[in-house]
């Protein structure tokens, strides 16, 4: 049980540091996009429960939009 | 004599705690499942305030995509709700800003304003390094800007020139003095008529800034020493050409027109000292310069010695070493604009307006989900 419970939160902290990671990595793409940018970030899936962070390109340079994920339940 | 009362001595035989097996091995489960709980406590504790970080994060993503769909031509003040993927945003016209409020699905709330900018900044403004670009000064803007004259920060110095250069100026001087070098955040553009001075000096010049300065000189831009900016605020340097005077490349080092030295802008005329020229060191005294602001140097910048750049840096014309092979220049872009997302003060904003960079702002509470109890009747 202990080891079980040990492992789990194991998981749970290497999730986390993961998740640490790809906010860091968002925090620096928002305060420094690059010029063009276009597609579906992979690198954050998991990080918005059901949703992920795509490019999308406007008159004012490129901008990260929040879209729910087509394979989502709608509620 | 007296005879010691007797007392009843407790003692606890320690002995108990580890005589038997059965009572060893429940004291190592207890370790152990205490051991576990504040493994799994510390790692809940820290998922938990991933989630809010994320919560933010999605909250900020879902406020950037509704602030650019807005019309910043909307000034009717009346707030907005729309909704971003699962995230329920309220944008509001608050005067010249915009307020967006978050609520995204795992609950919490969150608010951000932004200004609403006319167009962006030049480009230029956010890269380390660029050359051939001469950047447009609002004239507007310029002719509402505080005087350096007016300004206890400057002072004006009619002997500072011949204290460094053989022959002195023809047009005024101003030295930035370091004693009064704090600019309010009422400052965003000062204008200096005549040359501008940072006199040398074994420490740095220290400036405080609460918001971001540009400082527009007419002149020619002099530094002597290195500059630190404490504050928030980030400063530019941006020298002008005007009708009084013309850039040349200094070639001798000199400080004024003579032979041998190419001029910038057609035939040389006006001040011998020509205008909208940048020096970095003085020709005097050669010492290493870093400065942390930016320069748009409209003329020609001069090295006489070696020199960083913390702020962007946007020459007109070139750069004339007048310190050896050693006076080269590094553009840190330490200290860089978002020219698409952020007005620096001074210059022309070009292109569609936008909304600016997002601020957090923790006291503004969200009004979406406020709902009224009763629905609105016509009284009968």
């Amino acid at each position: 049980m202990s080891a079980w419970l040990q492992h789990e939160a194991g998981n749970v902290v290497e999730r986390t540091h993961a998740r640490e990671q790809q906010i860091e990595r968002l925090a620096s793409l928002m305060a420094a996009p690059p010029p063009v940018a276009g597609g579906v970030l992979a690198d954050f899936d998991g990080l918005f429960a059901g949703h992920r962070v795509a490019w999308q390109q406007t008159a004012t340079g490129p901008v990260l939009v929040l879209r729910v994920r087509p394979d989502e339940v709608p509620r | 004599m007296r005879v010691a009362p007797l007392r009843p001595r407790v003692r606890f035989p320690w002995r108990w705690l580890v005589d038997s097996p059965l009572v060893l091995v429940t004291w190592v489960v207890v370790l152990l499942a205490a051991s576990t709980a504040r493994e799994v406590d510390q790692a809940l504790g820290g998922a938990d305030d991933v989630r809010r970080r994320a919560s933010f994060w999605m909250a900020k993503v879902a406020a950037e995509t509704a602030a650019m769909g807005v019309s910043l031509d909307d000034h009717a003040g009346a707030p907005r709700c729309m909704t971003v993927g699962d995230v329920a945003v309220t944008v509001q016209a608050v005067g010249r800003e915009l307020r967006v409020s978050c609520v995204p699905p795992g609950g919490g709330s969150w608010s951000f304003d932004c200004a609403r900018l006319p167009g962006a900044s030049p480009a230029a403004l956010g890269v380390p390094a660029t050359t051939g670009v001469s950047l447009a000064i609002d004239p507007e803007r310029l002719a509402g800007a505080f005087s350096a004259a007016e300004l206890p920060a400057f002072r004006r110095d009619a002997g500072i020139a011949l204290l460094h250069l053989d022959t002195g100026t023809d047009r005024d001087d101003f030295v930035l003095d370091g004693q009064h070098a704090r600019f309010g955040i009422a400052t965003d553009l000062v204008a200096v008529p005549g040359h501008l001075w940072i006199e040398p000096g074994d420490e740095p010049l220290r400036l405080w800034l609460e918001r971001d300065l540009t400082i527009v000189v007419h002149g020619n831009l002099y530094v002597g020493r290195s500059l630190a900016i404490e504050g928030t605020g980030r400063l530019v340097f941006a020298t002008m050409i005007d009708a009084t005077s013309r850039p040349f490349a200094d070639r001798d080092g000199n400080g004024r027109w003579s032979a041998g030295d190419e001029t910038r802008a057609g035939p040389f005329e006006g001040a011998c000292e020509g205008g909208g020229n940048a020096y970095l060191g003085l020709p005097r005294r050669r010492a290493a310069i870093s400065i942390a602001s930016g320069l748009v140097v409209a003329g020609e910048l001069h090295l006489a010695g070696p020199a960083s750049v913390d702020g962007p840096v946007v020459l007109g014309h070139a750069i004339t070493k007048i310190g050896g092979p050693g006076a080269e220049l590094v553009a840190t872009g330490a200290r860089l604009f978002r020219p698409e997302r952020e007005l620096v003060p001074g210059f022309v904003p070009h292109g569609p307006g936008r909304p600016g960079l997002l601020r957090h702002a923790p006291g503004n509470r969200p009004v979406v989900g406020e709902q009224p109890l009763y629905l609105a009747a016509p009284g009968r």
